[in-house]
């Protein structure tokens, strides 16, 4: 089977390469004959990666070890759910999964697109030369299906730290937010090389990124939620080289979502979008890279082999490609830029990009600093999380004030006393609150982040407000509740943004809290001895043993009382593999929005038993943030999707369902 | 309204005011919270000390943790037992650049990037604006509609608004 697999990844490759030819040969020469050929090899490339993945499914349930990659992930008392998971958990198979993601993609984009845009071809084209390269990496640089000279009894087993429901959220969404990007690359390339210049290929994307988006951040978030419940990975983001490079293309595609809806209203700002687009792609290829490469030095450490100059001359085609198209195609792009003010909704849009390109820039930086250091100085210093927290710390805090402002500003143009009566109100809470907790919390960085957010949430809810007091005066038979909904789903571009943004100042609590009020201590205690810790009293029981398979998995149970009350009981537990080194399972008992986090530091059976405990203040806001952000992600795309089929429907049938026709720039804020 | 504004002011306050979490700890606890968010864990984990103390159960960490209490009760500043960690494991002990030499470019280089992006976009949004002059100014020079025309488009404008708002 293991030879098969070779076959059918080599034959992937074959299908990718002859794809690629004969699309840009059918473009070239207009032949539907050719363009056909790249059609069929691309279904083909899907078929083979698909039978790629099964192939190497198969060879992990079958327990094959004699195929290296098998018996360096799994081994035979591996649980089945974490068996099949090691198809990406280490550097082949994970890019594997990425090809594989990347054919689903494109047989999709084939599908959706085959007969109702003209440039599909190109598209198709562009996502082949990517497949070529990716078919080419599993081909013949990190081939999951490589033998071993000899057949072990058994497999080096799965990395503990692995075996955690986090091997399905994250690493998947996170790949599917970085392929994602390649579908409006392909299509915003396509549209250069075609010398169109107007919106559609952003009209054509326009889900496809946000879906992205969504995936990215799911990726980033439940990547967090992992590293904060496993030791090891320095909490839920430590700033470490292999999470910077997912923040860089969250950065420039969080740019790209907003400076996109300036270019469908006033058809501006066409440089502007497909640089971002090259820029977010390129940023998605160099996060890859930096995970699989072993350039930098990384507690997720996922590299193997010399896969690095492969990927660099990859990135520097990617760059060489975009930036010629870009720069020759500039002419024609020249859109007639026109604000009618200086102070308008578009001009907060377009800081709102600097700002997110800082981001991106600063975390490029710090990540590369060492490596550039080194080469000019000869040093190699170290940029952790004091680097990272001082200088993107102040750039999100005004995006944050940004988003308070954006809601309160006209589109085209806003007259500065206008702009300072809806100031008003938000900015009021904000100062009564900045007063409030500076005088209550005491911490400067902390009141002025919570201030901030008080002003965010109302100058979003503020702008809600008059938009349903405005629709109750065209429907006074509404009710307020019902005028809010109608209001929100006939914009839910804008209403679904909103609810992301209220996402992320949920998160900005959360992650300001957990940070600057978390609270530790050491107890030793020994059976029925009693502690006090942040308000609770914990209750040291026993020591509990169970065997799994090859692991010894020692708990000590807590019992965890709040005034008087039983209020959770905890099982923090060493896990023992063997000669290896044991590894900590964290014990969580959930207060609210607080958690208390108990790490079993060190036991004598029978007598005593070391507790670590932290308690780590509102951190469960970062999660429900998320959840909240996702769901915003969903109303705006499903409002889009109505939209479209509105408006598809409008252009079928004007007479029969004249009332479905919307105009495009409903919903859009 | 006013009323109910000035109240919801007012509990706010009260709300913000009331706030608190466990109380801060003492000075020299948090000159050691300070210096292990400042150096790294030199068991190789190239985690900050905190971070490595609580998620790896790291003997180093604990070591190195201890050295610095140690000297924090003997009276020696952050900076001399910064100072005393870098001559002995070198620069990179330190979890962020200093600001002298090359290294002030890894701080100074993201900001001014920034800055130069606002002044940019300063100068280009000016250049929009006057093009959107010019253009209403265009516009305006074009004959208006008057009469039943321009009543027959108003209608039609509060129709659509009716609909869509």
């Amino acid at each position: 089977m293991p030879v098969l697999g070779y076959i059918v990844s080599f034959l992937a490759f074959l299908s990718a390469l002859i794809a690629l030819i004969a699309l840009i040969y059918g473009v070239y020469r207009q032949d539907e004959k050719y363009i056909n050929v790249g059609r069929r090899s691309l279904h083909a490339v899907f078929f083979l990666v698909v039978t790629a993945s099964v192939i190497l499914t198969m060879l992990f349930l079958t327990r094959d070890f004699s195929v290296k990659y098998v018996a360096n992930y799994s081994s035979r008392d591996l649980p089945l759910i974490y068996t099949i998971a090691a198809f990406w958990a280490g550097q082949s198979g994970s890019l594997l999964f990425w090809e594989l993601m990347l054919a689903i993609y494109t047989v999709v984009v084939l599908w959706r697109y085959h007969e109702n845009y003209k440039y599909t071809p190109l598209v198709a084209a562009i996502m082949a030369g990517v497949n070529v390269f990716f078919t080419f990496v599993i081909t013949f640089l990190s081939n999951p299906f490589e033998t071993l000279d000899f057949v072990p009894a058994d497999g080096q087993g799965l990395n503990p730290l692995l075996q955690n429901p986090g091997i399905w959220f994250h690493p998947t969404t996170q790949y599917l937010g970085y392929v994602g990007w390649t579908v409006p690359f392909a299509f915003a390339m396509a549209a250069l090389l075609k010398n169109q210049a107007d919106d559609e290929w952003i009209r054509k994307t326009r889900i496809w990124s946000i879906v992205t988006w969504l995936f990215l951040t799911g990726g980033i978030v439940w990547g967090g939620q992992w590293a904060y419940v496993e030791l090891g990975w320095g909490g839920y983001f430590a700033w470490d080289p292999v999470e910077n490079a997912s923040i860089m293309p969250w950065a420039t595609g969080t740019a790209l979502l907003h400076s996109v809806m300036i270019q469908e209203r006033k058809n501006m700002l066409k440089v502007w979008n497909v640089s971002l687009i090259g820029l977010t792609f390129f940023f998605s290829i160099l996060g890859t890279f930096l995970t699989r490469s072993g350039v930098l030095i990384s507690v997720h450490d996922f590299a193997e082999g010399a896969l690095g100059r492969y990927f660099i001359a990859f990135m520097a085609l990617i760059v060489i490609f975009a930036a010629y198209l870009i720069i020759d195609r500039a002419h024609r792009l020249r859109s007639e830029n026109a604000f009618e003010g200086l102070l308008a909704k578009e001009s907060s849009f377009l800081v709102n990009n600097i700002l997110f390109l800082g981001i991106a820039f600063a975390t490029f930086w710090g990540t590369m600093f060492p490596i550039i250091s080194e080469v000019v100085t000869g040093q190699r210093p170290t940029v952790g999380p004091p680097f990272f927290n001082r200088v993107n710390g102040p750039i999100f805090l005004s995006v944050l004030l940004l988003m308070g402002i954006c809601p309160l500003i006209a589109w085209r143009k806003s007259a500065m006393s206008k702009l300072g009566r809806n100031l008003f109100l938000p900015a009021l809470i904000g100062t009564v609150g900045l007063i409030g907790f500076l005088l209550g919390l005491g911490r400067i960085g902390v009141a002025v982040t919570y201030a901030v957010v008080l002003f965010v949430a109302t100058s979003i809810l503020y702008d809600l407000f008059k938009e349903v007091r405005v629709r109750r005066g065209y429907h006074p038979e509404e009710g307020i509740l019902r005028a809010t909904w109608s209001m929100m789903r006939i914009r839910s571009r804008k209403y679904g943004g909103y609810i992301v943004h209220l996402g992320v100042i949920l998160m900005a609590v959360g992650i300001v809290g957990s940070t600057a009020y978390k609270t530790e201590n050491t107890f030793t205690l020994s059976e029925g001895q009693r502690a006090s810790f942040a308000g609770f009293e914990l209750e040291y029981q026993n020591l509990a043993t169970e065997q799994q398979g090859r692991q010894t998995i020692v708990s000590g149970n807590l019992t965890v009382y709040k005034d008087g009350r039983l209020f959770d009981k905890m099982s923090p537990a060493k896990v023992f593999h063997g000669e290896e080194q044991p590894h900590s399972e964290v014990g969580i008992a959930q207060a609210g929005f607080d958690d208390l986090y108990a790490i079993l530091a060190g036991f004598e059976e029978g007598q005593f038993a070391t507790f670590k405990m932290l308690y780590n203040p509102l951190v469960n806001l970062v999660w429900l943030g998320f959840y909240v952000m996702l769901l915003g992600g969903v109303f705006a795309v499903g409002g889009s999707w109505r939209l479209r089929r509105a408006a598809r429907a409008a252009v079928l049938q004007p007479v029969l369902a004249p009332a479905a026709a919307a105009p495009p720039s409903q919903g859009e804020g | 309204m006013k009323t109910l504004l000035r109240g919801s002011l007012v509990a706010l306050l009260l709300w913000s005011l009331s706030l608190s979490w466990p109380a801060p700890a003492a000075a020299q606890s948090n000159a050691l919270t300070e210096l292990k968010g400042q150096l790294i864990c030199q068991c190789g984990c190239n985690l900050v000390l905190a971070s490595c103390q609580d998620m790896m159960e790291c003997t180093v960490a604990a070591d190195m943790v201890q050295e610095i209490s140690e000297q924090l009760a003997a009276g020696l500043s952050s900076s001399e037992i910064v100072q005393g960690f870098v001559a002995r494991y070198g620069k990179p002990v330190l979890a962020a650049p200093t600001t002298q030499g090359f290294d002030l470019t890894a701080w100074v280089t993201p900001f001014l990037a920034v800055v130069v992006g606002l002044i940019v976009l300063y100068f280009v949004l000016r250049q929009f604006v006057e093009y959107g002059r010019q253009r209403l100014a265009d516009e305006a020079a074009e004959p208006r509609l008057e009469g039943e025309a321009a009543e027959r488009f108003r209608a039609q404008l509060e129709k659509d608004l009716k609909k869509y708002v």
